[in-house]
């Protein structure tokens, strides 16, 4: 067995366990059967994960700091989303669901462990594909066809952009490796730097699809507003984890050469993005579509520490900072924000689950067990959310903003700018507290108008609320295993496999036989040709 | 400039073109397998400008990355129609404008009357082919349908 294999076998376990429940779902609809065949898949996985763990390959994967971090989030994420979707109303489509989750999830992890274009590509395109199914398959009224179909006409415009950007990386450097890519593009030979500028413009076009970043983001409202909690909570972690890890190899350390000009970019998508988001959360009435600019908000928070990291340069200990900053970041954004939607996909009235802020008035004092319960874990997602300090959340604020705060970069006034970004990060938390407070104070200062069901087989999703909770307050109290998590995070492989002939491309250099001659890319400037 | 590096601007500019009429369509035209067509059209100039760059690198890179754009273009193709089928089913019409039913709660909805209720300066001839043969019939309420989307 040679070692990509090896480093891979997590996500080839899930794509295995996926097939299979495709297949063998045909001949057996029971729910929790596929259920719990799946938990089993995100088991081994993590099995494999532990047992294979293996040093450097070389080659197109990667399995360092960041890699590794990534893929624990993603299969601990997974679970989580399938518990909370493990009654999708489709009653008939439960295989298809669980195997596209699955599907899903390993393709966040393939990207998380790619360090070359093609592979990225198909770690991304892994992720999008199944999110389409998953999409169709939450309801099937009008409402979930339209955001199904906007979801995808969308997501292949931001893929074909992407891909365009790829293309002129690609054209720049003669390389599909992200390493060699990087170090072709800082070398005095690289010449003009313009191919890479449009490159990164064009990524950061496609990803910021992917994370909803500010120009990028009209979709989220609407597809939230559109499907099912389950699948909310799904769209509003899995593509952000794809998207700001495929971020970080490609615009942050492939294109280190153009970090003068992409750093005030993502500023300016940040401030954008926080700005936005809050403001338009302040006046939502329908929960989804408020967690939903609730999450392109976050976005820009995470753009912050983004920034950071490329402001400084790869390699300084600030950017190392932002960059485990951003880590953590996500993470308890991605515990309170899972916990927040299995909560409310528990709660329901009729056939159809909670709509709107005002259907959960009064939800402590509606009696019953659960409800309560609910409303106390829904209460401390929101002040996690708000940045309250003994929760998790805070923890996550607090080291984006720190980083923001030590950047001393080498350009003239840098620091000038960083600060202007706190200060306008800060402002965002104050309104974004405006509106968790409303949905706190909506449930806990009013009288109930009406009970809210709790709806049948939602066993699950409590469980996975509950458990998120815990995690949230665990992560407020003693934060410091998971500063020191993120940290390994931050360390990212940058050097380039093998040693490198300048000629030809390093991954290929394997059959460099093959070629017709040896004349190959003889004294051409990368870019500088043109 | 040698010749090597005129063939190469070619397949860019070509490359870029098709990308950027793509483009275009998607943003402009309403017919949901119109658009669709247009995101492939974006897909194909990419396509044509890795391999121009992969014959210009002498390097396997950029043809290995189109390959798998085109499988990956062929999944979405599957499901695009899957969807396109089911919402014309829903419908009865492919007009990416009757579907407006998520949006914010102050903005209305966009609401065309039907050629037939429009005044006459309002319509507008579009270029057709020269007819030939016999003019088959034509059920009255085709004949509202906006043929241009």
């Amino acid at each position: 067995m040679s070692a990509p294999v090896v480093v891979l076998a997590p996500e080839i376990i899930l794509v295995v366990v996926a097939a299979t429940i495709y297949v063998a779902g045909a001949f057996a609809r029971s729910r929790d059967v596929w259920v719990w065949l799946a938990l089993g898949g995100f088991l081994s996985a993590a099995v494999a994960m532990v047992m294979l763990s293996v040093g450097a390959v070389g080659g197109p994967i990667s399995v360092d700091g960041m890699a590794i971090y990534v893929r624990w989030l993603a299969l601990g994420l997974g679970a989580l989303l399938l518990l909370t979707s493990s009654r999708p109303s489709g009653q008939g489509s439960t295989p298809e669901y669980v195997g596209s989750l699955l599907l899903t999830v390993a393709g966040v992890m393939l990207a998380a462990a790619s360090r070359e274009l093609v592979l990225l590509f198909m770690g991304l395109e892994l992720v999008s594909i199944p999110t389409y199914i998953l999409l169709y398959l939450g309801r099937r009224d009008a409402a979930s066809q339209e955001a199904a179909t906007k979801y995808f006409f969308l997501s292949i415009l931001a893929s074909a952009m992407l891909l365009y950007g790829f293309s002129f990386l690609y054209g720049a450097t003669g390389s599909t490796h992200l390493a060699v890519i990087g170090q072709r593009l800082a070398s005095p030979e690289a010449g003009s730097l313009w191919l890479a500028r449009a490159a990164m413009v064009l990524v950061l076009a496609g990803l910021g699809f992917k994370i909803a970043a500010v120009p990028f983001h009209f979709y989220a409202p609407d597809v939230y507003q559109g499907t099912t909690h389950a699948n909310a909570a799904l769209l509003s972690v899995v593509p952000k984890l794809a998207g700001f890890v495929a971020l970080v190899r490609v615009v942050d350390v492939a294109l280190e050469g153009a970090r003068d000009d992409a750093w005030p970019i993502v500023l300016i998508l940040a401030v954008a993005t926080m700005t936005v988001g809050n403001a338009m959360a302040l006046w939502q009435q329908n929960l989804r579509r408020l967690l939903a600019y609730s999450s392109i908000a976050h976005a820009g928070y995470m753009l912050i520490a983004l920034a950071v990291s490329m402001a400084t340069g790869f390699g300084t200990t600030t950017a190392w900072e932002g960059m485990a900053a951003l880590w953590l970041y996500l993470l308890v954004y991605a515990v309170a924000t899972v916990g927040t939607f299995a909560a409310l996909s528990c709660l329901g009235r009729g056939a159809e689950s909670v709509q709107s802020v005002e259907e959960l008035t009064g939800l402590p004092w509606t009696g019953g067990r659960v409800r309560p319960v609910l409303a106390w874990t829904i209460g401390l997602f929101m002040f996690s959310l708000a940045g309250i300090p003994p929760l998790a959340g805070f923890w996550g604020k607090l080291a984006v903003f720190a980083s923001a705060l030590s950047v001393e970069g080498p350009v003239e006034g840098i620091r000038g700018w960083f600060i202007v970004l706190a200060v306008v990060g800060v402002l965002n938390a104050a309104v974004a507290a405006a509106y968790y407070l409303r949905i706190i104070g909506v449930m806990f200062f009013r009288r109930p108008l009406g009970v809210p069901r709790v709806r049948e087989g939602t066993g699950g999703a409590l469980a996975v609320a509950i458990f998120s909770a815990v995690l949230a307050v665990a992560i407020g109290l003693g934060p410091g295993i998971w500063f020191r998590d993120a940290r390994r995070a931050a360390i990212i492989e940058a050097e380039a496999p093998r040693p490198l002939p300048m000629a030809a491309g390093g991954v290929q250099t394997a059959d460099a036989g093959l070629r017709p001659g040896g004349e190959v890319g003889q004294g051409v400037g990368f870019g500088s040709g043109l | 400039m040698n010749a090597e590096v005129a063939l190469l601007h070619n397949y860019l500019i070509v490359g870029a073109l098709l990308f950027g009429i793509g483009l275009v369509g998607f943003l402009s035209r309403r017919n949901l397998i119109v658009m669709f067509l247009a995101v492939e059209m974006m897909l194909q100039g990419v396509s044509l400008s890795l391999v121009a760059w992969g014959r210009y690198y002498n390097d396997f890179g950029g043809q290995m990355l189109v390959l798998f754009i085109i499988a990956v273009a062929a999944c979405e193709a599957a499901i695009a129609l899957a969807l396109i089928v089911m919402l014309y089913r829903r419908r009865n019409s492919l007009d990416v404008v009757l579907w407006h039913e998520l949006r914010e709660d102050n903005q209305p909805p966009v609401e065309e009357p039907p050629l037939s209720q429009l005044p006459p300066e309002a319509k507008v001839e579009w270029p057709r082919l020269v007819p030939a043969g016999r003019q088959p019939e034509i059920p009255p309420e085709e004949t509202d349908y906006r043929h241009h989307v």
